[in-house]
This record gives structure tokens, sequence and C-alpha cells, in this order.
């Protein structure tokens, strides 16, 4: 243990940023083009969480797909320069696992109707997890096979997730469901801040924002009538 | 060094068992490991973070167009550590692609706290490499460093090993290294030595003098910083006296031209780094008097 108490978070770096980013090239490259349809697909189940009966429950499964998507594809090759990250496969087909539980014990009706600062807050983290965060590798100078997309990244998938269970307003099940993002978040700002990807900054106050957000009760709005 | 019975005995069992070292480029210094009396290039080449690129076959391919370049500039000590993530697999996958040049010293660490798991580890990191034997085996940041000392000693003994060593790095731990130093018979210490980081310069480097200890520098550019640092910044008119025409060379040479230094260990992901690095050898190194002066002229800005 004095060992590592002696490291500094410079010393603990195994990796250079060039070879971090190219590793969302890799995952990219071995699903293209799927990762062109990621975001617009998690886009179109958010819509329908909002307008079907069984909307939430979609998109509950489209956001355990994500995590699936990352676990099978992403985590192994950041593996091959992480060692750290190697034993978090489980955690996130746990996640996916729970996530497929709770579209499974959706009960029917689409979400609530947006209202308030809260949830115009959440939608807008989940559009930029999904539309913005892709773009943040050409504005770095990044290919755009680079970019960082839902079901392909992680990052964006643990802030789509967020951002879906702050729009549920169930404080206890986003506590559980939310608790592998929020980790996750927090552990990869620190790496992003490492490498100095200013990014991580971003990632470090939007984690545990939208958890809370998630969590604290804001009351139950009322549900819209189900479509038909 | 004085002529004790310890270094008779060292100088006995070099002139029996010493490794053959392929002979340098033309022009290219080398430095004689006291305890053996081999010689290897003043300049190798370190693998912390340039060469941890996982599968990637872009990067792998670059590493290995970097160590060719090594090699073809007269070669010497490639360091690495099961720490780096997947350097290890980078080293491998290189040497086999070059064919295993002859003018290799192959320079590894064992880094458990787990002594029993130590010979294990280090024949993972052998078949990494494709070695049948390592030059030199550290025990990397002095961790369980008497229980791997003793595996290493005993692999030293049975032909198994060149040369048993320890490292650390950032100045840390110098104390325990002095001791470890004190205590026992090592052939090598690492350690951090630039020309901001001059700690060693203190005890430890006269000690590996007076032990007969060769060391080699890491850290010897604070992993780019001390390049970046410095860029832009005003060359001393007299560099070009010693052929230190740039930062990397002029802080390269700093650390080369003193005399308890074997070796030192910059990493890169490019073949024309590696070339700059190893002409920083081969021009004409400072004596101490600029030595003085050069320090001074970092001081300065």
């Amino acid at each position: 243990m004095e060992d590592w108490l002696g490291y500094s978070p410079d010393d603990l770096l195994l990796f250079s940023q060039e070879v971090y980013r190219r590793l969302f090239m890799r995952a990219n490259a071995m699903l293209a083009p799927l990762p062109l349809l990621t975001p617009l697909i998690a886009l179109a189940a958010l819509a329908a969480a909002f307008r079907r009966r069984r909307g939430p429950a979609a998109l509950a499964l489209v956001l355990a797909a994500g995590w699936a998507g990352v676990s099978a594809v992403f985590l192994p090759l950041y593996a091959e320069i992480n060692w750290a990250v190697a034993g978090l496969a489980p955690a996130f087909w746990a996640q996916a696992a729970a996530l497929c539980g709770a579209a499974a014990l959706a009960p029917p009706g689409p979400l609530p109707r947006p209202r308030g600062a809260g949830d115009h807050a959440a939608l807008a983290a989940m559009a930029a997890a999904l539309l913005l965060w892709p773009a943040l590798a050409p504005l770095q100078g990044n290919p755009w096979a680079a970019a960082e997309v839902f079901a392909m990244a992680p990052d964006p998938t643990a802030l789509a997730t967020l951002a879906a269970l702050a729009l549920l307003r169930r404080p206890l099940v986003t506590a559980i469901l939310g608790l592998i993002p929020l980790l996750w978040l927090i552990a990869s700002a620190a790496t992003l801040l490492i490498l100095g990807a200013p990014e991580g900054w971003a990632v470090l106050l939007a984690g545990p924002a939208l958890y809370v957000l998630a969590v604290i009760p804001r009351g139950r709005a009322l549900r819209s009538p189900p479509a038909a | 060094m004085p002529l004790t019975r310890r270094t008779l005995l060292r100088m006995a069992a070099a002139a029996v068992a010493a490794p053959a070292l392929p002979a340098a480029a033309a022009g290219e210094e080398t430095r004689v490991i006291p305890s053996t009396g081999a010689r290897v290039p003043a300049v190798g080449l370190g693998t912390w973070i340039t060469f941890n690129v996982g599968g990637d076959p872009a990067l792998l391919e670059r590493c290995t167009r970097v160590m060719a370049a090594f090699f073809e500039e007269g070669g010497g000590v490639i360091d690495s550590s099961p720490m780096y993530g997947s350097s290890q697999e980078t080293v491998g996958h290189g040497l086999a692609r070059l064919g295993h040049p002859a003018a290799l010293f192959s320079a590894e660490k064992v880094w458990t706290s787990d002594v029993t798991e130590g010979p294990a580890q280090i024949a993972r990191t052998r078949r990494e490499w494709g070695v049948p034997r390592f030059d030199l085996l550290q025990v990397h940041n002095l961790r369980a460093v008497e229980g791997h000392l003793e595996t290493l000693f005993a692999m030293k003994a049975e032909g198994e090993l060149g040369h048993v060593g320890v490292t650390t790095s950032h100045g840390r731990r110098h104390a325990d290294l002095e001791r470890v130093m004190t205590r026992r018979p090592l052939d090598f210490v690492q350690l951090t030595y630039n020309i901001l980081d001059r700690e060693a310069e203190d005890r430890l480097l006269p000690l590996a003098r007076e032990k007969g200890v060769a060391v080699i520098a890491n850290r010897p550019y604070r992993r780019g910083a001390l390049i970046r640092r410095f860029a832009g910044k005003p060359l001393p008119g007299w560099a070009g006296e010693i052929g230190a025409e740039t930062w990397p060379k002029f802080l390269l040479k700093f650390i080369l031209s003193h005399p308890d230094i074997t070796a030192a260990i910059p990493a890169t992901t490019r073949p024309e780094h590696v070339r700059e690095n190893k002409a920083a050898a081969r021009d004409p190194l400072p004596d101490p008097a600029l030595r003085r002066r050069m320090a001074e002229h970092v001081a300065s800005l």
C-alpha cells in the first residue's frame, strides 16, 4: 500500500492521449456503420418513451444494449492498455442486465411530459450525450472516425443513462441503476484530466449533477394519457 | 574504485562468464558495466507509455520502426516492465519483426508485492519478449526488494540472467536505495537523473562508483516535460561546441557527461528522435566546467 501512496496521479498514467483516442477509432471500425446509427436509435427511443405505452421499456432496452455494446467492444480494447479496466466487464454487463430487468418491470405508460428546469436539464444532457459528444473528436482535431458515440463508448452511454434516469422521477430506482454510470464517469473524468483532455471537467461535473438530479425527489408528475 | 575482495571476485567472474555483447556501431560511445566488464551503448530506449499501444496495428508498426532505428544506430538497452501496460508485448512484437537483432541489451523488471509470484511473472515477461534470458532484471521501484533480489541472484548464479538491479524514479526512496546498494552486490541501479533532477549526485552516484554499480538514468526528459519547457528558449551560444544544437541533445549530453552514468533510456514514438538521441552520445560531451555552465544556463531561464 505504501508503494501506491507514494505515487502521484501522473505516475499512474499508463497510456498517451493518442492511444486512448485511437481506441474509439478501433471500436467504431469494428462495427461500422453501426456507430452512425446508435445515437439516432437512442433518440428515437427517447421520443417513444414520451409517446408510447411501452416507450419507457423500449428506452431501457436501448440503454441496456448500449452497455452491452460498450462491454463487448470497447472494454476489451481499453483493457489492452489499462490493466485497471480489465475487471469492469462484469459490472457493465450487470448494468445491462439491470436495465433489462427495469424494462421488464416497467409499468405501462409513457414518461411524464417534461416540466421544470430539472427535466429540461436532463433532456439537454441526453441531447449532448447523443449528439454533441461525437462532435468532440473533430472539434479537438481528431478524425470523425474517433468519435465517442452511444453504445460504442462508455462516457456518452453513461451520461445518456443518467439523463434518462433523471426523467424517470423514481429516486430509489435511479439511485440503484445510476450508481455504476456515476462511478464510471468519476473514474473516466480522472483519467481524462490526467491525460489533459478538457472534456474531463464536463464529465466530472455532469455525472454527479445528473445523478443528484435523478435521485432527489422532484414530485411525481401526472402521466399523459397513453398514446393509441 | 578500491581493489576489494569483492571486486577481485567480480573481475574473475567477468573474465569467465561475461556475456559477449555485439560490437557497437562505429563511433557509438559505449560504457563498461563494472561488475562484468561487458559494454553497453550509452543511449538506450525506454518504453514507459510510448510502447503501451495494445493491439493497435498502426501503432505497433510505428513502435517497430522506432526499434529498427534504434538498432540501426547501434542498439543497446531496451527497458520495460510489467507495469507498463502492453509495452512488453510491443517490444516482443518488434523484436520478432526485426529478427531479434544481436545489438539488444534486454532490461526488464519484476513488479509484484508477492515474492512467490516473481518467477512466474519473469517467465511471462520472457515469453512476451521471445528471448531465452534477460541481460538485466531489476526490482521495480524496490517493491518487495529483498525477496525478489534473492530470486534474481539465484537466477544469475544459474546462468539464467546476466545482471541484477533495482529501480526507483522521481527521486523517491533514495534512502532505501542507498541501503540496498550498500548491502547487496548489485550490478545495476536505475534512478531519475536529468539537468533538473540531480539529487542522485549527492550520495547515490558516488556510492555507485564506490561499489562498482552501473547506473541507468530514467526520465531524462521528465516524459518530455523538459523539452516542452525549454522549447522556444534560446540555447547558449557555446552549445554548438559540443554539438548540442537542439534542446533534447543539450539535455541528454548533460546526463551522459556525468562520469558515473552508464546509460540513459529516453522514450520516444519517433524514429528520428531515436537518431537524434543516439547522436547526443557520439558528439563531444561537456567537461565538468561546461556542465556547470549548462546547469547555470538552465537555471537562468
